[in-house]
């Protein structure tokens, strides 16, 4: 290789770039003008500026940062993590949804109306009429069958939500050509069913589409995990993995006048803090995933607003009860009352989290507000001392390797180092970790769990009833009282009961159990001020993108 | 022995290399203990359901049935299925070493145009200020963390100045060339989009510095060595006596001789460019192999931590190798070695 | 000690010292390696606090008198920390380089010695671990033996080694074939004896110059894996995971990253002069 020719490559380059400076610079800005009329709905603190917006992105799209790298796929029988089931939602319709912010009465969607036998077992769906897929097919019963037998025969894991009453396909039948029946192997209670309707499992493809891409008896599943065949608000334009989503809006869609954006962008982006330069530079114009300290930085800020929500999601320390010492209650009890909770909600979260120490979360039927347990490291160490440990012990805590995990856990080590107690910190990936909880092999773990769908039941069963093999029998928490209570309270069919069971089931948790309940998440997002209709989702599922509009 | 034996010779080694490294791999990924459907199907998924998909991928079989059922797909190109995104491997694998072998190259250019002037600045001026402060810039590159870097650039160049556009290969308001070769500048430019290869050019900037500072350095240091060795010899000096100016000795023949093992240096520079990959690719939001394979290692995903392990391999394998060939063809005495 | 005092007495002592001095860079890379040193030595007294003590009221303070390099997201002093890190990323790059210096280079003085069948296979299984990219390497032995200090350093050093049996085996066998050792040979030495006492201290300046660079290198190792989440276990103080730790904050308070971020470059770029210096000396050494 000549120096010379170095040195022209070189040239090349320099003038290159230069070239490329002045053609095409970073960004490109739009300026839209507009008057705000519209009557718009914020659960926010809003600082909205005055009507002329600048944006650096195109008013028609939508481009929201987020971490997307959980989701697995796109095919309604098995979205289940939280981008899967964000995207999902916007793309199909299902028989009944909640539209935000009332989760309590679902809402006629791809059903006009619905009956349903005295013994709460018959249900009957009458079908909007009108309603065509993204492909022009018009949406009839047999889609519907279809969509719902599909998820029983594939049993993937989103089937899990409709498993304990749809055993078989057969249970699902056509009546008319806009009529179906389910007839479900169990009494449940009507609020109960029609909410897990509403989750992503449930939702409504076009059969004609779907049939026509199946590939070995899959059932088009390979080719719906990352195409679309709904009737929702958007079509899946592409999905590249680990780079981003591409929506558009479905030009049969049946609301008129919606979705008013024509494109969704979900850009993959990883690391918080470049959610943050790109929603301050304006290159996005909703972060989803970005730390407490960056939210603080963010309030106040011209331009952006922090929409907030209560989600249904917990995150606990779970205690290995046949780990010595942790069998004694008094041992628990002391570790619960040596916790500094409110450092760890104000201090290290900062508004993304609610002190909560119940195991079902606030905004659910049966949630149980008492809080108390405190940091009294007097009283930690009587109890201790009262268990024959006046010593304290050694034990492990294991953590994923994320944050605010790692700090919490710090913080929890530091506070348990005061009664006595040392803490080994222990990362593991959730490959690792889960394999382990599974085995009942951990001590003391630092978890999380959000509910499906917004019912108490699928808490109070996992935390309860250890015949299930979830959390209560992770924790090797054998306790028959707990596990009877939480199965009446599911076939319960008076609500006032039910409520009632759920709160002496809480209560006696948070007594006997193997948990230290530390907080309840708030979802943080940050949100450009000409995104309007960006409302706060205590699920991940329930947002509905075809109602925001851009200035 | 010839040239061409020793090529068949090495090749021959590197396939045995190879199955050696997937041996290990399987080993380690197998022996973890770590479940990773479990952990794709999530912590509410029931036991049995776990089972039912571990017993319908193969896993509950016997490790070395595992293995060769693997091995014998492997023969025949296939490199089996992600757990995660239940594509193929290979499929994945197309899909994702694109953007890396488009940073990688960008970085090595870079480091060749920092490495090699200042590796020349530093023999030529030995000792004095220049040589001093070259020194110290390329070890400033071999010492700094990677996605430290990354970051403060971003921050100082992108968000406060806005020089550079930030995370991402291509700003998204700008329409995507077709996907020929995946590289985002070479697709652009067969497909006649200029706008989009300019800004894919401004996207690949920082990324492809903070990795190429890092190999610039070695290319900087085997330069200034190599030349040292080449100045103080004889024909140099028959050429000085000659009355030849200064610079055309430096460039017509002292640079031309220093500047084999610099090559043999920028082929490995190359391969480990792959490894700083990993975390360049986190902070600048480059969708991949570096991302893919990080995923797959901490989800113990098996056939897409096997499938990338191996294509990693692989590459730096070859590059080793024709290091080595171009070696041997311009040495002959490393042949008998 | 009679033969450390001669030599510090002799000629050749004191030409190296000369070349030393006509070598700033190499006095700034001694002078770095040396504070590094002190400050991991006198890490308890030169630390204003535990470097573990959590105080939530003090979070992410800026620099300031009494904390001069600000304070973390959980109100930890970190410039204690990033004194008390000196500790760990010393103890880390001096264990691992020691392990696998001293292992590589068994290796490849035996490799190369002997020769034929033995430095075949030797070699071939280099050559495996060589094409295996270091961190992807790391991290699987990382992910295999579970987070934390031993284990990070046992995944380092499971990938070094081979370097160290490189440049051992290549002075091995240029070494074997000199007059000497075959004299050596023939009056009845042992093989080992012949490789422990004779190549073995002409093969150490050239693995020590190597390991010296190797330093700085792992203590980056380590940081990537922290990065990843597989490094060194809170609370334990280690400037890499700090760095990773902190990025989060960047935007706002630079100070969490940066420090410990700028001790890294520190420390390795003193191991990189100190490396390169000696390099240099024995080249010219080499020379007369």
């Amino acid at each position: 290789m000549k120096a010379r020719d170095l040195a022209l490559v070189l040239l090349l380059f320099v003038v290159g770039a230069v070239i490329g400076y002045f053609a095409a610079g970073p960004g490109k800005v739009t300026t839209v003008t507009t008057t705000v009329t519209t009557t718009v709905v914020q659960t926010a603190t809003p600082t909205i500026t005055t009507p002329t917006v600048t944006m650096r992105t195109p008013a028609d799209t939508l481009i929201i940062a987020m971490d997307t790298s959980d989701a697995v796929s796109l095919d309604p029988a098995r979205a289940y993590e939280f981008t899967s089931c964000f995207v999902t939602n916007q793309l199909y319709d299902k028989l009944v949804d909640f539209e935000l912010p009332n989760l309590i009465d679902v809402k006629p969607e791809v059903a006009e109306r619905w009956e349903v036998s005295p013994d709460g077992m018959t249900w009957t769906f009458y079908i909007r009429k009108g309603i065509k897929f993204a492909s022009g097919n018009p949406l009839t019963a047999d889609d519907v069958v279809y969509s719902l037998q599909r998820v029983v025969k594939l049993k993937q894991t989103a089937y899990s939500v409709l498993e304990p009453f749809l055993k078989t396909p057969d249970q699902i039948e056509k009546i008319d050509d806009y009529t179906i029946r389910i007839k479900l192997n169990k009494t449940v209670a009507p609020s109960f069913f029609l909410s897990v309707l509403t989750f992503t499992t449930s939702s409504i493809v076009d059969k004609k589409v779907v049939e026509a891409h199946e590939k070995d008896g899959d059932m088009g599943s390979a080719w719906l995990d990352d195409h679309s065949a709904g009737s929702g608000p958007f079509v899946l334009e592409k999905w590249d993995r680990e780079s981003q989503f591409v929506l558009r809006a479905n030009p049969y869609y049946w609301k008129p006048g919606q979705p008013y954006v024509k494109t969704i962008i979900i850009k993959h982006v990883a690391e918080p803090t470049d959610q943050l330069l790109l929603i301050q530079k304006g290159d996005a114009d909703v972060a989803t995933d970005l730390t407490p300290d960056q939210i603080k930085q963010l309030e106040g800020q011209p331009g952006i607003y922090i929409v907030r929500a209560e989600r249904l999601h917990n995150v606990y320390i779970g205690m290995n009860v046949a780990v010595k010492p942790l069998d004694k209650e008094e041992v628990r009890d002391a570790i619960r009352y040596c916790i500094d909770y409110d450092g760890i909600v104000n201090g290290i979260l900062k508004g993304a989290a609610i002190k909560w120490q119940t195991v079902i979360p606030k905004g659910l039927l049966g949630a149980n507000p008492k809080t108390p347990y405190y940091k009294d490291v007097n009283k930690a160490k009587e109890l201790l001392a009262k268990a024959g440990y006046p010593n304290g012990f050694t034990i492990e805590l294991t953590t994923p390797p994320t944050y605010p995990q790692i700090d919490i856990a710090t913080k929890i080590q530091a506070d348990l180092a005061e009664c006595g107690i040392t803490v080994n910190i222990v990362q593991m990936t959730a490959s690792m970790m889960y394999e382990k909880y599974r085995k009942q092999g951990l001590q003391m773990v630092l978890a999380g769990w959000g509910s499906d769908y917004p019912d108490p039941d699928s808490n109070a069963m996992a935390f309860a009833n250890y015949r299930i093999r979830q959390l209560a029998w992770r924790n090797s928490w054998y306790d028959d009282y707990a596990a009877d209570l939480a199965e009446k309270a599911s076939i319960e069919m008076d609500t006032k009961k039910r409520e009632q069971m759920y709160l002496n089931l809480t209560d006696y948790i948070l007594d006997h159990g193997p948990y230290v309940m530390l907080y309840q998440t708030v979802a943080q997002q940050a949100v450009r001020d000409y995104v309007k209709n960006w409302l706060p989702d205590p699920t991940f599922y329930y947002l509905d993108l075809s109602k925001v509009r851009k200035g | 022995m010839d040239l061409r034996t020793y090529i068949i010779r090495r090749l021959g080694l590197m396939v045995f290399v190879l199955f050696g490294i997937l041996v290990i791999t399987f080993i380690v990924s197998h022996v973890i203990p770590a479940d990773p459907i479990g952990a794709i199907l999530g912590p509410q998924a029931s036991p049995e359901l776990v089972e039912k998909i571990r017993r319908e991928w193969g896993f509950d079989k016997p490790l070395h049935e595992q293995f060769f059922d693997y091995i014998y797909k492997v023969i025949r190109g296939d490199l089996g299925r992600s757990i995660k995104t239940n594509n193929p491997v290979m499929e994945d694998l197309l899909y994702f070493f694109p953007a890396t072998i488009e940073l990688a190259t960008a970085a090595i250019i870079v480091a060749i145009v920092i490495g090699i002037p200042l590796g020349i600045i530093s023999a030529v001026k030995k000792d004095k200020w220049p040589d001093h402060i070259s020194r110290i810039f390329a070890l400033m590159g071999v010492s700094m963390p990677v996605f430290w870097l990354g970051l403060l650039l971003l921050f100082v160049l992108y968000y406060k100045l806005g020089i550079f556009p930030g995370p991402g290969r291509l700003d998204p308001g700008i329409p995507e060339p077709p996907r020929i070769t995946g590289l985002l500048t070479l697709d652009s430019l067969l497909t006649g989009n200029f706008e989009a290869f300019i800004n894919t050019l401004w996207h690949l900037a920082l990324p492809s510095f903070v990795l190429g500072y890092y190999a610039s350095a070695s290319i900087a240091r085997i330069t200034r060595t190599a030349l040292l060795e080449v100045l103080t010899q004889d024909f140099i000096k028959a050429a000085r006596s000659k009355g030849l100016a200064e610079r055309v000795v430096l460039f017509r023949h002292a640079l031309r001789n220093a500047l084999i093992p610099t090559t043999t240096v920028i082929g490995m520079a190359y391969g480990s460019l792959l490894e700083g990959a990993i975390l360049t690719e986190t902070i600048f939001a480059w969708p991949g192999l570096g991302r893919y394979s990080t995923g797959a290692f901490l989800s113990v995903d098996f056939m897409a931590v096997m499938g990338s392990t191996l294509l990693i391999a692989l590459v730096y394998s070859l590059a080793n190798l024709i290091v080595d060939i171009l070696y041997a063809f311009l040495d002959p005495r490393i042949r008998y070695a | 000690m009679l033969k450390i005092e001669e030599y510090l007495k002799s000629e050749d002592f004191k030409f190296t010292l000369i070349l030393i001095k006509k070598s700033p860079l190499t006095i700034l890379g001694i002078s770095i390696t040396s504070l590094l040193i002190m400050v991991a030595v006198l890490a308890p007294i030169i630390a204003i606090e535990d470097p573990t003590k959590t105080d939530l009221s003090k979070r992410l303070l800026p620099p300031s008198m009494e904390h001069p390099f600000g304070t973390d997201q959980l109100g930890r002093d970190i410039f204690s920390r990033v004194v008390w890190g000196s500790r760990i990323s010393l103890f880390i790059a001096v264990v691992v380089v020691a392990i696998s210096l001293t292992i590589g280079m068994l290796i490849g003085l035996i490799s190369g010695y002997f020769g034929g069948k033995i430095d075949e296979i030797l070699m071939r299984i280099t050559d495996m671990f060589m094409a295996f990219p270091r961190l992807i390497l790391a991290l699987a032995v990382a992910a295999a033996l579970g987070p934390g200090l031993f284990n990070t350093m046992m995944a380092i050093a499971f990938v070094d080694w081979v370097f160290y049996a490189r440049l051992a085996r290549a002075i091995a066998l240029q070494i074997r074939e000199e007059t000497y050792i075959e004299a050596a040979r023939a009056i009845g030495a042992g093989d080992m004896r012949i490789i422990l006492g004779h190549v073995l201290p002409i093969a150490i300046p050239t693995l020590i110059v190597r390991a010296t660079l190797d330093m700085g290198g792992t203590i980056l190792t380590a940081a990537a894996l922290g990065f990843l989440g597989l490094g060194v276990q809170p609370p334990t103080p280690e400037w890499g995971v700090m760095v990773s730790e902190g990025r989060r904050f960047i935007t706002e308070q630079w100070w969490v990253s940066t420090f410990p971020g700028f001790a890294i470059l520190l420390a390795t770029m003193g191991f990189n002069l100190l490396g390169d210096g000696i390099n240099d000396i024995l080249n010219v050494r080499a020379r007369r």
